[in-house]
């Protein structure tokens, strides 16, 4: 994968930080150009993202100090909007604009017709506009380093003038890490499950010593700093996240904080998994994986003891242990500044995500009535009601997180990001698959999906979420499936199955559904075909 | 003390310019070093203002041209 970085500004020191990635600058000061010359650099197949990193200042031109409109800044989002429409395979990471701090028209720029101000949030509306029609632009928000590390460590003045260096090495390195982390958030490469440990992590003092009403956990002191993390922590849970607790004390201690303390801000209910006993710490976390039928390599574990945290790491490798903050009070912001988007940040939010843990506790209510019925019974009791789409163009994002995040049931394991799916959706020789799926317990919405090629023709891509695996509802789409080709008039398709080392429970997938095996490869890759006609 | 900043100071130089450490003395500089060219010289300030917290005017990044002249925009 290349990169191709264009600047109103010299980012030649970004480049390093920006390593493993291969990038490639476009000529000085000529962002402008690069991004709506059609014979530029920039829109050959050879790079695969964009950077625009511009300086808002410079872009103003004049406009900084009040004389004219902000033209290039028009200019630049009227060609970025085109660029994106014209490139729907590549991927473009923008920043927000963020003006300096020195405005001519002093007090008067909140009020004044031509305030600053008003003009950048214009601005980044019409950015912001711009990347909601266009899945393949990622907005970077630069402005949030400003905010938390401040212009004059920042920027630099001196290299501004000298070779239009806008930037310090400590932005420059700030920069890299936020696009980094922005670019995996994009691509739905983030954890799925924050484990969690108790004393003096979700609140200070040991539960088994200080009793359920006399740990540190309050409104006002040093308690709301636990406080404030747990509020943190069950806005990440809102957006998607599953909570998981892995802590060395009595169940029934646990049971009385839940009922007893008001301060608690997290209840039972906002954790999709709870392991409170005296069992090794990894052993727990290997039961969690388990229990939710994730892998350790979708987990996040945090906890104030350095030797559980050295534990974890070496014995369970997968399964990411951030250092914890010396000083309680910085907690929360640690945790939203560092923790986050690092490791279990979004950058678009789907409606799976916002009900994730009701999904899971609802699976755990199925799991009960499954283990009182046969299988035939307990499918029918279920009164599973799916929906098949083709092309669901609305649900684009949905469909490139399945690809990301499906491991267990996915026959291929194509990982496909926004722009691969989009390309998918408006080819005529593709076609998607998505079945939607709902039961009498409630709705787990978009759980399978098929990628079909009609010029092979063959199943690119056929998953299912591990959360209705046992179902049979895979059979509903590949029913679906062999439909189109058909109506397509294609006579017989080809099927491959891929071993992931995470899949095996769909190796023999194909055989038992009236596909035959025609080769084996060495790397263990089985091709098949099914005649439809 | 001075001597001891001088080999930081050389040894940032020769990472920037992605030299061997041994390739760049305490008495090297723009003249007698090929690749301490202009635009690397901006990298270095960029480093050196970094790595030792000095802020650097525009006078002291266009002058400060060897390892000798840099270790003096150090505090003593």
């Amino acid at each position: 994968m290349r990169t191709m970085l264009l600047s109103n500004m010299n980012m030649q020191p970004l480049i390093a930080f920006l390593s493993p990635w291969e990038v490639t600058c476009g000529e000085f000061n000529s962002i402008l150009l690069d991004i709506s010359d059609p014979a530029s650099p920039a829109g050959s197949s050879e790079f695969s993202q964009i950077l625009c990193l511009y300086d808002s200042d410079a872009m103003m031109g004049d406009a900084l100090y009040g004389q004219g409109k902000p033209e290039q800044c028009e200019a630049f989002l009227a060609a970025l909007e085109s660029f994106c429409n014209a490139h729907s395979e590549k991927v473009v990471i923008a920043n927000t604009f963020c003006l300096g701090s020195a405005r001519w028209l002093s007090f008067a720029d909140l009020l004044h017709p031509l305030s600053l101000r008003a003009v950048e949030a214009t601005l980044n509306e019409r950015l912001i506009a711009i990347a909601r029609a266009n899945p393949n632009l990622l907005l970077v928000d630069t402005e949030l380093l400003f905010r938390r590390y401040g212009e004059d460590t920042l920027l630099s003045d001196a290299f501004w003038y000298l070779g239009r260096i806008r930037y310090s090495n400590q932005m420059f390195r700030s920069m890299a890490t936020l696009i980094h982390q922005a670019v995996d958030a994009y691509a739905n490469r983030g954890r799925k499950v924050l484990i969690l440990d108790l004393d003096n992590t979700l609140w200070g003092g040991i539960l088994g010593e200080a009793g359920p009403l006399g740990i540190m956990l309050s409104e006002d002191g040093a308690g709301r700093c636990y406080r404030d993390f747990q509020r943190a922590i069950k806005a990440v849970q809102r957006a998607g996240i599953l909570l998981a607790i892995c802590s060395k004390n009595n169940p029934e201690d646990l049971d009385e904080v839940f009922d007893r303390n008001s301060m608690m801000v997290l209840h039972r209910e906002d954790f999709a998994c709870i392991r409170a006993n005296w069992e090794p710490k990894p052993d727990n976390i290997l039961n969690i994986a388990e229990t939710l039928n994730l892998g350790v390599d979708s987990f996040l574990f945090i906890d104030d003891s350095p030797v559980e945290r050295e534990l974890v790491r070496t014995t369970v490798p997968g399964v990411v242990v951030p250092e914890f903050p010396a000083r309680i009070e910085k907690l929360p912001a640690w945790f939203l500044r560092d923790v986050v988007p690092a490791w279990i940040g979004k950058y678009t939010l789907t409606t799976e995500d916002q009900n994730k843990t009701g999904q899971y506790r609802v699976n755990e209510e199925r799991r009960q009535l499954s283990s009182s019925l046969d299988l035939d019974s307990f499918l029918r009791d279920l009164k599973i009601e799916t929906v098949l789409h083709v092309d669901p163009v609305q649900q684009i994002t949905r469909i490139a997180q399945m690809t990301q995040k499906s491991n267990q049931f996915n026959l291929t394991t194509r990982r496909y990001g926004v722009p691969e799916i989009q390309r998918f959706l408006d080819s005529p020789d593709h076609a998607v698959v998505l079945l939607e799926y709902k039961d009498r317990f409630g709705s787990e919405g978009a759980v399978g999906l098929a990628i079909l090629d009609y010029a092979e023709p063959r199943i690119d891509t056929l998953l299912m979420s591990c959360r209705v695996i046992g179902r049979k509802v895979e059979d509903q789409i590949l029913g679906k499936v062999c439909d189109l080709f058909q109506a397509r008039g294609c006579p017989r398709i080809t099927a491959e199955f891929t071993p992931t080392g995470k899949n095996r429970q769909v190796a023999a997938f194909y055989d038992s559904h009236g596909f035959t095996l025609i080769s084996e490869e060495p790397d263990g890759r089985r091709i098949y075909e099914r005649i439809i006609a | 003390m001075t001597a001891n900043n001088a080999a930081l100071v050389s040894a940032l130089v020769a990472s920037v310019l992605h030299l061997p450490e041994s390739a760049v003395g305490v008495d090297a500089s723009m003249e007698n070093l090929a690749k301490w060219d202009s635009l690397e010289q901006l990298n270095i300030c960029l480093a050196f203002q970094e790595r030792f917290g000095v802020d650097m005017d525009m006078e002291s990044i266009a002058s400060s041209t060897s390892v000798a002249k840099l270790v003096a925009q150090l505090p003593s």
